[in-house]
This record gives C-alpha cells, structure tokens and sequence, in this order.
C-alpha cells in the first residue's frame, strides 16, 4: 500500500484528507477507555446521554465508537487494566455497549490514528453531533460520577427518557428463553451485591446481607409458587445454596452470559437489588424495580433528595431504598407487585416516544 | 525576518524529515507519530492564538497523510446472520487465511479493518465479537445493524482514508462470512485455524487452566462441541451423547468430557452427568473465549467442526471432527477423524480406540461422587503406571486394520471351591488331574498375555475367569486393575460364596460382575452349586451392594439364575431380593457341560465323554431337554463357530481349544505366548473336537440363539409334575 512520494501524490492525498464520505444523519458517541472507566453503571448512563443528546440534535441513529488503544488501555484510576487484559475487561462491558438506544453501528477502534480522524472528520468536516466535544475528547477530559442532570432536563422539557434496549440481537433470545423454561412464572431478576466474593473486594459494607436474601427467596418459594429468580451478576457473586432453590434460576451457570442477562432483566416483571449496574439499567428501563440501599452522597448527582421514592422519569412501580434491605420488606415489595401486575394492564405512561423503526432494535 | 522565515523553514524542514522516518514497530507508535500528536495537543490547548491553529491544522493534516501512507490495511465487508453464526465465526478466520495466501501483495503485517453487516437483526453477536476481538490482526472492526440492501459497502466507512484501503479486487474484499468456496479448504481442516484464538486473554487461559487443574485432576480432558439450539444451549445433542459419553467413561473411568456450550441438562439430572463423566466449562462461570481456551489445552477434542474444531484441529488434538467441509478423512498421524453425521457410525468405539492407542490413565475411578453424602470416601488405591503401546516392533504387531477382534477368558486361579453337576469342575473325570492346574496365575504372565494380545488383536474385553471361581484368588483386585490398564473392559463371573473385600474389588474399576445361582433356598441351590451356601451368598450380595453405595462404583452387577425344572418358585424370590438390592436379574435354561458330555447325549461316543449318574440326574433335572435342545441345533448346519474368537487361556498361560470344551490336555492347543493369531486359527480349526460339535450344532444351544429353546424349557414346566423324568441314552456307559 505505499505510494510514491512525488509531489503529485502528496497534493492529491492531502486534498481527499479534506474531504470526508461520514455521514452527518448520526450522533457519534465515542466510549474511550483510555480515559474514561470500565464501569457497568456508568457506561449504561452515558447511553441514556447520548440518546437524549441525539434526540436533542434532531438525528435519529446512533453511531457508536468505542476507542480502545492496546499500549494505553485504562484510565489511570483502573490501573489493573493492563495491556495484557485489556480484552477481558472489555468484553465483559461489550454486551451493556449494545443496549444503547436508536444503535445503528458499533465500531471499535483500537488504532489511535483512525480515532483521530475520525473525531477530526466528525467534529471539523461533518459537523456530525458527538459525545464528548472535540476538545473534552483530545484533552482526554471527564468528571465523575457521571450524574443524570441531562437526562432529568431532557425528561423536564419533553415529559419522558429515551429508555435501553436489550442489548442488540438479544430480545428475541430473552423471549424465547422464558417462553421456554419460565412461560407462567412472574420473573424476578435479583442482583444482591456481594463483592466480597469477588476477586478484588471493594466497598464491601454496601454488600448486601445474603442471609436475608435467601430467606425471602426461601419464603418466596412457599407463598408464591409462581415467582421465579434470576440471579443476575457474577459467578462468584452468589452463595452455593443459592443453586438448590427450585425457584431461583443463576443464568451464568447455565453458561449464559451478561448479554442475557441484560436482555432477561429488560423483560423481567420486577427487578430487585442493590444499587449497582444491574439496578442502573433497571432505573433506565420500563421494569418495575425496587433498588436498595443507594449511597446519600449520590442524591445531588440524581437530581433528587435524599429519601426520595423515585427518580424524576421513574414510574410509580419504580421504588428507591436509601437503607438496607430485609427480608420481610422484599417479601412485601413483591407482594404488592404481584398484586399490582394481576391487576393492572395499562401500558406504561412513560413509555419513550423513540422512532419506531429504531424501538428495541 | 529572514531568520523568522529561516527558524519556519528548518522547523518545516524538522517536521517533514520526521514525518517520513522509517521504524520497524508499528507506525502509530513511532516517535515521530507521537511527536506530531504532541504538537497538536499542545497547539490545540492555545487555540486562541491564529499561530498555533495554523500549526494545529498542518499537523493534523500530516497525521493523516501518515495514515494514508503508512496504514497497511484491508477493509473488507462481510455478512452474518443468526443462523450462520457458528460458521461465521471461522469464517473470518478462514477469510484470513485466504487473504495471505492468495493476495501476496498485501504485506504480512497487514491489518484488517472489517465492517460486517448484521442481516438478522435478532443475531446475538457477543460471542462473534469476543471471538474476533481476541483472534488476529482485526485491528478495527464495525457491526451494522442496517440491511445490505440499503447501504452500499463502499460507504460503510467513515473516513475517506479508509476508501482508499478497499482492495482493487472488490470480489475479495465483499465476502459472506459463511462462504465455503474457498481454496484450501481441506488444508485449513486438517491444519486447523490458529487465527481463531490467536489471541485469547491470559485471564481465559488463567481460568481454564485452573479448571483442569481442580475439577479433574490427572484426568484426560475431552473437550466435546455439539450442536446448539436457536436459544444457544446444546441441551437436545446431548441427550443423544450422554449414553455414549457414558460408554467411554465405563471403559476409561479417568476420562473426564468437558462441554464446550451452555446447558440446563445439569440442573434437572445431576447423576447423569456424573455417570457420563460430563463436566459443563460453561455452567462454572465461564465464557465463550474459555470454551476456545479449553479447546486448545485439552487432551482430545470431539464435536463439530465449527467453530471450536479448527482452534482443536490447529492444536492437534486428536479425536473426531464432525460435518467437515472436506468431506470424510482420516489423519492417523495426529488420530483425527473427519467425519461427516452420516459417517459417525459408532462414535464411542472410536472414541475409546483413541484412548487406547494414546495410552490413557488407566486407575479406578475417583471421579464418580458417593450415593449420599455421608459415606466414607473411597480407600486412596495407587495408580498403575500408563502400559507401553504395541507398536510395529513388537514381535506380535498386527497393524490395526487387520485385526481379528476378540475377548479373552483368563483364568486367574486353577480350580473352584464348588462341585457344580454341570460344570466340568464338578462332573469331570476326577481322575484326570491334568484338566485344570493348580494354582494361582502370577502378574507377569498376565501382563504378557494382555501384551501380546493388544498387539495382534482388537481385544474387545477380558473375562478373568473360564470354568474357575476368580474370587479364590486373594490378588483379583490387583489383577483386575492389571485388565483396566491396558484400557480393556474387565469381567469376572462369580459364585459369591467367597467374597473378601467388595469394596476393593469394586475400587478396581471392574466394569461387568456376575453373580451365578441357582436358587434362593440352601435345598434348590444346593443341587445345582454343590458344595455352596446360598445364605452366606445373600450375604455377600449385601455386602456387595453395601460396597457399591459406598463407592460409587459404577460395575455392571448381574445375578444370572439358571433355570431347572425344579427351581421356579425359587427364581420369583431370589429375582426380587436382586432387585431390592440394585442388581439387574436375569435366568436362562441351564444345560449340560462341557462339549463332550453333550456330545455324549447325542450319541457321539467316540468324540464324546462318559456320562455319569450324577450327569443323568443333573439331566433329569434340565427343562432344556437335551435331545430336544439338539433336535433344534441339528436343523442349522454348522460350518463355523464363533467361539474361536473366545480365546481361553488357563492360569498357565495356556490356551485351550474354546470355552465349551473341557480343560483336558486333549484340548490344550498350546503356550499361548508362543503362538502367533494365525496359528491358533488354524490350530483352532484343525482340531478333532470342533467337527462333531459343528455337526451337531451344539454351537447354538451354548449361545442361547434359538427361541425355540425357551418354548421347549416352557413345556416342559408345564408338564413338570411330581414325576422326575430321567431320559439317557441307552449305549452310554455307567458308572462313570
């Protein structure tokens, strides 16, 4: 692929450098991990920006980008990522990457020199919408935690959220799986933190009292016998007894991975867990969900106050929880839910007015 | 001024030098690429001055045109859906492959820029993600969620740059990913793709290596791929494969199958899997790029040729390689077998001869779990060292494909503690001292003839007993873990009224027991086991049981009845109290051995031996009529005997003619270990005894072949009064 370096060619190369085929119909979102985190919760409410940002610009596609260079890999704060792991950590995100709403293409990008073009092509020559700004992405500039101040504007001004998909290509698959195995069960998708059966224990005093939990899976069982648990999380996250429920179902150790449980978790009628990632694309979904024992220094960056039930765009069958969980308060919380979904058929209120051909595709 | 210009012009200068510097890594990570990207983050962050957004603006133009000129990229286009993701996966693999080996003009260091167009848009595509990610030289790569019909390729790129890496040849660069028309095909196959996991995470390795390590510990791993459901568990194949996984494990208890896809089997039949010896890798936690991991590392690889067969093909593994494109072949060199559904045949056989010839850990079984959780565990036996495997320099060598394939009766001690009236053992002549030898056969001259034997023959399994009782001999277990490490299935045939310790004996990896009987009261049994004591047979049998619990063993155990005129009522309870215990049951009409009493009865006296009143009584007692048994045999003729390839070796090493005829020296056709396959063919064939049994047709009265037999034994309960009918043949002699 060399060309000869006469001058001819120099002029001509460097006049088609000028001129660009991206398209300007897209909102480009650029994920670098170079400097920003591998964080479930976070990646999952930047989706919810950017879909709210494209709305905002009048396009109706997302092109995302995620911009990975091998010898720079991590942000300085995830110093464990390392070249040499880099894929694994990514991978285990990849999935959360296609839940983003009105996707149309996902590229990854690990070669520095393609994502500066395109960023130069996108911001200088297209003027395509993008996240971050031009500026923001070469100075490699970000603050966390990332906040839902967006989001609860956009919800302000228009009255609802672009709301995550399953990840792409995975509704069908969550569909037919519970058609399958669990056609008449009300679904529960749990997600009990428990980082300190993790390989690197962190903040384990917002771990979740399993003794608790698995009481109320064990109550559950006798007084409705129509209830099913998915365990969603890691492997490691979960007590063995948990796998001797007949009414809990631990989709990993069927071999399943996080794409399926995402795409389990959008399509469950309850979700109940612990603030984390999983209750992070609960809160910007359609699924009933009571999330627990979220930290009071986070309320500012949402928007609320502290003991607040809802989010500003939740549903009145999305609670909030500001202290522990127990078992008798989950046993009601389900209780009510159970009578609720029995009685109630209306479509949700606050379903997102997305394009149709880009719904849940 | 003219310095202003002449600092620009040297600075210019500098710039451009720098720009075009050859490196030997890549050309992103060149210093002069990192010094342009410098100057243009430090211009960028004064771009209010219009200096430095001049110098911002060239040096972004030099980045790029160091792309176009340094870059050596493809961009190709391809195309995937939900039903061809598993051929899509090798697919880019292959489409790889095909680019270095048929466009030379791109350079080996070439990078490959894919964008592929989703059709389905219900395609699940984290594992075709994971897995291109973690192969080869996919230096970028796009999804498409748009149909190929309203996007044209060419504009599936975002940078005009990348326009210009678009090959001249369109034909190579637009490809479908499931495409099969692609040359050397057969070569890939057999050599396998090593681009398929070229690049797997050491954290996947990490985990799998840990895997094998504490799962199955000293086990021979098989990696196992079978076909997935549209929901991605492979559930529905593996109903079909359990029974024969289940096969091989009884044959190679330290064979451990490890599954390569997801499945919900486990959940609703965790005995199964431990019986078959299944370990679901997916169902612990781990993922698609673990599953390419273990399909590297393990031992053996059966399963389907997409997508994990190419990783196993290109790790050389052996095994069986299901629906090749290449069509049916054999690689004998590496054990591999290409087999396309309709070849299969039988894929345990297959299986278990390349654990054989690769000379697998043979020790008992540790692997299988107790019955219940508060049983002791398993007395810790050593494991014998891996036996040598018969290759072209062993004296016996018969290559494989020109085998005979037989089983072996060896019998382990001389004589039996029971007289039993039709048995050669308690009617024979007891004069003849030669008939059987007294003893106890040592290790070396059975280890010799299990050498000698897999070597020349396809050596189907080895019963360590004949017309002798196995369990006499206190080494049994010993000798049995002897039969298990040659990889040969192991039976023995017992009385039960010895009986020194089940557990042991089952620890040995025995894997067919037989407990013969012939009644459930001391005064039934006793006519037809002489000599025995059927309650401390009872008892044995409890303790028998009590020891499979305990172990968990997994020996086959059968309680064989034979049937008389005057044991029916016995047969009811003694059926029940086996079954109680967990033992399969079966009866069968007894008759009269060996060969030459019978022949006898059929008025054959010179070939024949003498009957005697205990003979006359015992035939009395027969529902199977012998004359009327031999009036059905003789209808068939007889021109050859399959018992030939029952080959009967005594505790001597000796072999004897077949395993109906007598131990006498008559029938001795020589040291086993002196005579080769096609010598005891022909001694077999030569001898005197085999004419007047084939004549006879008494060949299929000692195999049970006619159903004839069960209507005459059926008759004859019926008419069974309180009579004892004694039929002999008039010219037979007395008082033998």
């Amino acid at each position: 692929m060399k060309k000869l370096l006469t001058a001819r060619n120099v002029l001509r190369d460097y006049k088609r450098t000028q001129q660009s085929v991206a398209p300007a119909d897209g909102f480009l979102a650029i994920v670098d991990f170079g400097y920003q985190h591998y964080a479930l919760g976070d990646l999952l409410t930047k989706e919810v920006n950017f879909a709210c940002q494209a709305i905002e610009a009048g396009v109706e596609h997302i092109d995302l980008a995620v911009a990975i260079d091998p010898a720079r890999p991590s942000a300085s704060a995830q110093g464990f990522v390392t070249p040499e792991n880099y894929q694994t950590h990514f991978l285990n995100l990849a999935p959360a990457l296609l839940c983003t709403p009105m996707l149309r293409s996902f590229r990854l990008l690990r070669d520095g020199g393609m994502t500066a073009s395109l960023l130069r092509e996108a911001a200088r020559d297209t003027g395509a919408p993008m996240w971050p700004a031009y500026e923001d992405q070469i100075l490699r500039r970000i603050t966390y935690p990332l906040g839902h101040d967006a989001i609860n504007a956009f919800h302000e001004k228009h009255g609802f959220i672009p709301k995550l998909q399953p990840p792409r290509g995975y509704l069908a698959w969550a569909e037919a799986y519970r058609a399958r195995f669990h056609e008449d069960k009300f679904l529960v998708s749990i997600n009990p933190r428990q980082s300190r059966l993790t390989a690197n224990p962190a903040v384990i005093y917002r771990d979740a009292d399993l003794d608790e939990w698995y009481e109320f899976i064990g109550v559950a069982g006798k007084e409705f016998p129509d209830v099913q648990f998915l365990q969603l999380g890691g492997f490691d996250e979960w007590r063995r007894e948990l796998s001797d429920f007949p009414n809990v179902t631990i989709p990993r150790a069927e071999g399943l991975g996080l794409a399926h449980e995402l795409a389990l978790l959008t399509i469950s009628d309850l979700f109940l867990g612990t603030s984390s990632g999983f209750a992070t694309m609960a809160t910007f979904t359609d699924t009933p969900y009571l999330i627990c024992d979220i930290e009071h220094f986070f309320a500012p960056f949402a928007g609320i106050d502290v003991g607040a039930e809802h989010y500003p765009f939740a549903h009145d069958k999305q609670l909030l929880l500001w202290g522990k969980e127990s078992a008798d308060l989950l046993l009601a919380h389900l209780e009510s839910n159970l009578e609720k979904s029995r009685s109630s058929t209306a479509a949700d209120a606050n379903a997102s007015p997305i394009p149709a051909a880009m719904s849940l595709r | 001024m003219i310095a202003g210009i002449r600092r620009t012009c040297r600075f210019a200068h500098l710039i451009f030098c720098v720009a075009f510097t050859r490196h030997r890594g890549g050309w992103w990570e060149s210093p002069s690429q990192t010094l342009l990207s410098l100057i243009a983050r430090y211009s960028y962050a004064r771009f209010d001055s219009a200096r430095y957004r001049r110098i911002y603006s060239r040096t972004t133009a030099l980045l790029k045109y160091r792309e176009i000129v340094h870059s050596d990229w493809v961009n190709f286009v391809a195309s995937a859906g939900r039903n061809d993701l598993d051929r899509a996966r090798p697919g880019l693999s292959r489409w790889q492959q095909h680019m270095r080996t048929h466009h030379t003009e791109i350079p080996e260091t070439f990078a490959v820029h894919g964008n592929i167009l989703i059709s389905d848009p219900d395609t699940p595509t984290m594992d075709l993600l994971a897995e291109t990610v973690t192969s080869g030289n996919f230096n970028n790569l796009s999804f498409y969620w748009e149909s190929p019909d309203e996007i044209d390729p060419a504009q599936l790129i975002l940078t005009k740059s990348e326009q210009a890496r678009v090959l001249a040849d369109r034909a190579a660069s637009i490809f479908d990913l499931v495409e099969t028309d692609i040359d050397s095909i057969t070569e890939l196959e057999r050599d396998g793709l090593s681009y398929l996991g070229a690049q797997i995470p050491y954290d996947s390795v990490r985990q799998v290596n840990r895997y094998a390590k504490t799962v199955a510990p000293k086990f021979t791993l098989v990696a196992v791929s079978l076909d997935t459901d549209e929901l991605g568990f492979c559930d529905a194949a593996l109903e079909e494969w359990l029974p024969i996984l289940e096969s091989v494990k009884k044959d190679y208890p330290r064979v451990a199958f490890v599954l390569l896809e997801p499945t919900t089997r486990e959940n609703r039949s965790p005995g199964t899997f431990a019986r078959a010896g299944v370990l679901p890798l997916r169902g612990r936690g781990h993922g698609p790029l673990e599953s390419l991991a273990m399909a590297k590392v393990a031992d053996l690889f059966v399963g389907n040729m997409e997508p994990y067969g190419y990783l196993a093909a290109a790790a050389k593994l052996p095994g069986i390689y299901i629906n090749p494109v290449s069509g049916d072949h054999h690689n004998p060199e590496h054990l591999q077998w290409f087999l396309n559904d309709a070849s299969l045949g039988d894929p345990a056989s297959i299986i278990s001869d390349i654990l054989r010839q690769m000379g697998t850990g043979k020790a008992p079984d540790g692997f299988a779990e107790p019955a219940r959780a508060d049983r002791s565990p398993p007395r810790p036996v050593p494991v014998p060292a891996r036996r040598k495997i018969p290759g072209p320099a062993d004296k016996w060598y018969v290559p494989p494909d020109k085998r005979d394939t037989v089983t072996l009766y060896v019998d382990v001690f001389g004589h039996c503690n029971l007289r039993c009236p039709s048995c050669p053992v308690g009617n024979w002549n007891q004069a003849d001292s030669k008939a059987f030898a007294s003893g106890l056969i040592d290790e070396e001259t059975l280890v010799s003839v299990l050498e000698k034997a897999t070597a020349e023959t396809n050596v189907s399994s080895v019963g360590l007993f004949n017309w002798t009782e196995p369990l006499l001999n206190p080494r049994a277990p010993e000798l049995i873990e002897v039969v298990k490490s040659f990889g040969l299935s192991c039976s023995i045939s017992s009385n039960l009224n010895q009986l020194r310790d089940p557990e042991r004996l089952l620890q040995s990896g025995l894997d067919w027991m037989r407990v013969s009987l012939s009644g459930f009261h001391q005064e039934t049994y006793v006519k037809g086991h002489r000599g025995g004591d059927i309650e401390k047979v009872k008892q044995n049998m409890r303790r028998l049981a009590d020891a499979r619990d305990a172990t968990g063993a997994t020996t086959d155990i059968e309680v064989f009845y034979h049937k008389y005129l005057d044991n029916v009522d016995d047969e009811a309870d003694m059926r029940a109290f086996a079954e109680d215990l967990g033992f399969r049951f079966v009866s069968a009409w007894a008759y009269l051995m060996p060969v030459e009493k019978m022949l006898t009865v059929a008025g054959d006296n010179e070939h024949g031996a003498p009957l005697s009143d205990t003979d006359r009584e015992l035939i009395g007692r027969l529902a199977l009529d012998p004359l009327k048994a031999l009036d059905v045999t003789r209808k068939t003729e007889t021109t050859d005997c399959n018992l030939y390839d029952f080959l009967t070796i005594d505790i001597r090493g000796d072999l004897y003619l077949c395993c109906a005829s007598s131990g006498s020296p008559k029938n001795r056709l020589g040291s086993y270990l002196d005579m080769g396959i096609a010598e005891i063919r022909e001694k077999q064939r030569s001898h005197n005894l085999c004419g007047p049994c084939m004549a006879q047709g008494l060949p299929a009265l000692y195999g049970h072949s006619d159903p004839e037999f069960d209507e005459i034994g059926e008759q004859a309960l019926r008419a069974y009064g309180s009579d004892t009918r004694m039929r002999v043949h008039e010219t037979a002699p007395s008082g033998q």
